[in-house]
């Protein structure tokens, strides 16, 4: 797992690459949950090149949700694979995020 | 006529870095009997939530100790058995009853047997009189 990150205007984008799990998933908490308190309220998540998730990952995303809500921010993830996107459908997560297509649908959904 | 079950098993140290061993064993056995990728995808999942609930609760991230996967296979199911020697889990202590309302609340525990329950056809729990906890995992194959 690694993660490039890009700042897009106002939109932080994380790119997650290859598999999060619960021995991966630290340097994505440190990083996401860092920008956050550093004053970083409109994540998207560009998740093409994410291959894997646990509960490790998805419980850093909701972290996220969680401190960006109480920021008045938004996270947004976009450009999954169709296996992971399943993976959310049948989860229940795609009702805890906005998933979108691409990422310029992200950073469109992140002005609004 | 006694059916035949067939058996694959493995043991390994109780590290969050042999999950993706045993996921590449339990995804590379289900798809040897014939599931397709979604169903391989839950079975990995699965079985990634219940080792990392060993490691990180059960022994507490303690790295000399072992766990057990075991899977059987017979015509209508496959059974995937997460064995440790850990601390008692009680799974009725983390239930997720509702997911849109956890979701509303934003909480972020329990995750990992909500996933398990949503993704394999039967989850459960025991504790044997030698001590060792028990997850049993089914899939059954009628349902693909």
């Amino acid at each position: 797992m690694h993660i490039e990150q890009e700042k897009l205007g106002e939109v932080l984008v994380f790119g997650v690459f290859g598999r999060v799990d619960a021995a991966t998933c630290k340097p994505l908490e440190v990083d996401m949950l860092g920008a956050i308190d550093g004053g970083e309220h409109r994540l998207l998540i560009d998740c093409s090149k994410l291959d894997y998730i646990s509960s490790a990952g998805l419980r850093i995303f909701l972290i996220a949700a969680k401190k960006l809500k109480a920021e008045n921010g938004q996270i947004v993830l976009c450009s999954m694979q169709p296996h992971i996107r399943t993976m959310f459908e049948i989860a229940g997560f795609s009702a805890a995020f906005p998933i979108v297509e691409s990422q310029d649908d992200g950073i469109k959904a992140l002005k609004e | 006529m006694t059916k035949k079950t067939l058996e694959y098993s493995v043991k390994l140290p109780s590290h969050t870095d042999n999950l993706e061993l045993i996921r590449t064993f339990v995804a590379g056995v289900a798809k040897k009997v014939g599931f397709q990728s979604e169903d391989i995808n839950k079975i990995e999942l699965a079985v990634d939530e219940a080792c990392t609930n060993v490691v990180e609760h059960a022994y507490k991230e303690k790295e000399n100790e072992n766990i057990d996967v075991a899977i059987q296979i017979d015509y209508q199911k496959f059974t995937v058995v997460v064995t440790d020697k850990g601390k008692r889990f009680s799974p009725a202590d983390i239930d997720i009853p509702d997911m849109d309302q956890y979701l509303a609340e934003l909480r972020v525990g329990g995750l990992g047997i909500y996933l398990m329950k949503t993704l394999m056809d039967e989850v459960q729990y025991h504790t044997g009189p030698d001590g060792k906890n028990r997850v049993k995992m089914v899939k059954h194959f009628l349902k693909r």
